[in-house]
């Protein structure tokens, strides 16, 4: 914390729920979401951007949360692992990863779904090499990946309709690009 | 991080006035930004002016034979941009080399120029392609040429590419670029594909990962019917203290029906350039080697050795490079 700093009030929609938070300038997405909203399923990796273990959805798009300014982000909608499951049940694609075995030490997990996540909202019958392709920014020591890859073929075309978290958690206002 | 404020202008004019602040930096997707300002106190003093918003800033757009992309545009819509995809198949090709899905769905083109390291996947492109950048300050606005963006930064060569993953220097804009205080990058001007023009883009990385690449390099040609070069011109990256656009006597193919011969000229070519200007490189050795191959790679994908990517009209590839041959 820096007193000569101007805090910013940022308006966030995480998983759904309406939060106004004060940020300092430089203060990080991810340490808002640990740290302030007490959502530790966002993991911390190389906090470079390098190993996807913090990714979470912006406006229903996977980004690094430990590069992403909170600053930056008012009236922004956010999906963090904790939003995939509805009332306790898993999303279809938490589930499938569960019973592919796509888990070891857990810690990429959050990383790995939010990303596959995002590219089944926007493409719900991904090939295995859109599938990969995702994945470039998601690193995972355990599994070797093939688990993952083969959760998620399983999953292709039904994620959308047996997740409505993810429906739900879109934005309304995200940007058609 | 810590910095000293954040705003968020709506308008170029808005940024404009933020930035006349000395203390003012632009921020964009804050990728590699957010890197620096990570273990070092860089930018405690500095008034963020983030510029995603600005409007001027955003959207493609086509006219007057060139491809007018809003510097705050984040890369992954230009790979999603058919229009840049078709018109521009070359800076495609080396924006959808940039990092994984989500630095690539924040980052911007114009922060990847701003930031100016000699290896960026934008820059290579960018300077080969002969695009035009439109500063914008108080002073009114300038349009340069890609290549005059940059100042040589021999540091850059100490610790470049393989050694850390970004630049070290907190503001770029001091040391590396052509841009005076208070100015920003609007947008970028990319000619579009002429008819017959062929184009590449290749990248050494240390592991294919989503890391920074090592030596860059891209290539562009114009053939006539029997297959004489009458245009060329390629950049490199990562190996000189700025990204060097080469044609002319750099790089002697026009004329030439690029066959091998005419490709190991070009790569002797920037070996002996490389003798000349980058003793301090680091990893020098294994630069000075990879190199001229890396660029002789980006000139092959256009001849005989080289294919059509598929879906991609006007560009090529290599189907093994150099690299990869004797595995």
């Amino acid at each position: 914390m820096n007193n000569d700093s101007d805090s910013v009030r940022v308006h966030l929609c995480v998983n759904g729920l309406d939060h106004d938070v004060l940020v300092d300038p430089g203060d990080r997405l991810i340490d808002v979401l640990r740290d302030d909203l007490g959502l530790t399923g966002t993991k911390e990796g190389c906090g470079i951007g390098v190993c996807g273990a913090c990714t979470v959805l912006i406006n229903g798009r996977a980004e690094n949360s430990c590069l992403v300014p909170a600053a930056s982000l008012d009236g922004a909608s956010v999906t963090t692992i904790e939003g995939l499951s509805h009332r306790g049940n898993l999303s279809a694609l938490q589930d499938s990863f569960l019973r592919h075995h796509a888990v070891q030490c857990g810690f990429c997990t959050p990383g790995l779904l939010l990303s596959a996540t995002a590219l089944l909202d926007e493409d719900p019958h991904p090939t295995e090499a859109r599938i990969r392709e995702a994945l470039r920014g998601n690193l995972c020591r355990c599994t070797g990946y093939e688990q993952v890859v083969e959760a998620i073929l399983d999953t292709s075309g039904t994620a959308v309709d047996e997740s409505p978290s993810v429906v739900v958690n879109r934005s309304e206002g995200g940007e058609e690009r | 991080m810590i910095a000293a404020s954040y705003a968020c202008p709506n308008t170029l004019e808005e940024a404009v006035a933020a930035l006349a602040d000395p203390a003012a930096m632009v921020i964009a997707g804050g990728t590699d930004l957010m890197v620096k300002g990570r273990t070092r106190n860089s930018y405690v003093a500095r008034a963020l002016v983030d510029v995603t918003g600005v409007n001027e800033m955003r959207g493609v757009t086509v006219h007057d034979g060139l491809l007018d992309i809003g510097a705050a545009e984040p890369l992954a819509s230009l790979v999603e941009s058919k229009v840049v995809r078709s018109l521009s198949p070359v800076l495609w090709q080396a924006v959808r080399s940039v990092g994984g899905v989500q630095t690539r769905n924040r980052a911007t083109l114009g922060g990847n120029l701003a930031n100016a390291c000699p290896a960026a996947d934008g820059i290579c492109a960018c300077v080969a392609l002969g695009a035009l950048i439109k500063v914008v300050g108080s002073q009114g606005e300038r349009t340069i040429d890609a290549s005059e963006l940059f100042r040589p930064c021999p540091a850059c060569l100490a610790h470049e590419g393989m050694l850390v993953r970004t630049c070290l220097f907190a503001d770029p804009r001091e040391k590396k670029t052509t841009l005076e205080p208070g100015e920003l990058i609007a947008r970028v001007l990319v000619p579009q594909r002429a008819e017959g023009e062929l184009g590449s883009y290749v990248r050494l990385s240390t592991n294919r990962g989503i890391g920074l690449a090592s030596v860059t390099a891209s290539a562009i040609v114009v053939r006539e019917q029997d297959g004489t070069v009458r245009l060329a011109r390629a950049c490199v990256g990562g190996v000189l203290p700025a990204p060097r656009a080469l044609e002319g006597s750099e790089l002697p193919l026009v004329g030439t029906k690029l066959e091998n011969a005419d490709v190991l000229r070009c790569s002797k070519s920037l070996g002996t350039i490389m003798d000349e200007e980058c003793s301090r490189l680091a990893n020098g050795s294994y630069k000075r080697r990879v190199a001229p191959v890396v660029l002789g790679d980006a000139l092959r994908a256009l001849g005989q050795e080289g294919e059509d990517v598929p879906g991609v009209p006007g560009l090529r590839r290599i189907a093994v490079p150099s690299w990869e041959e004797d595995r």
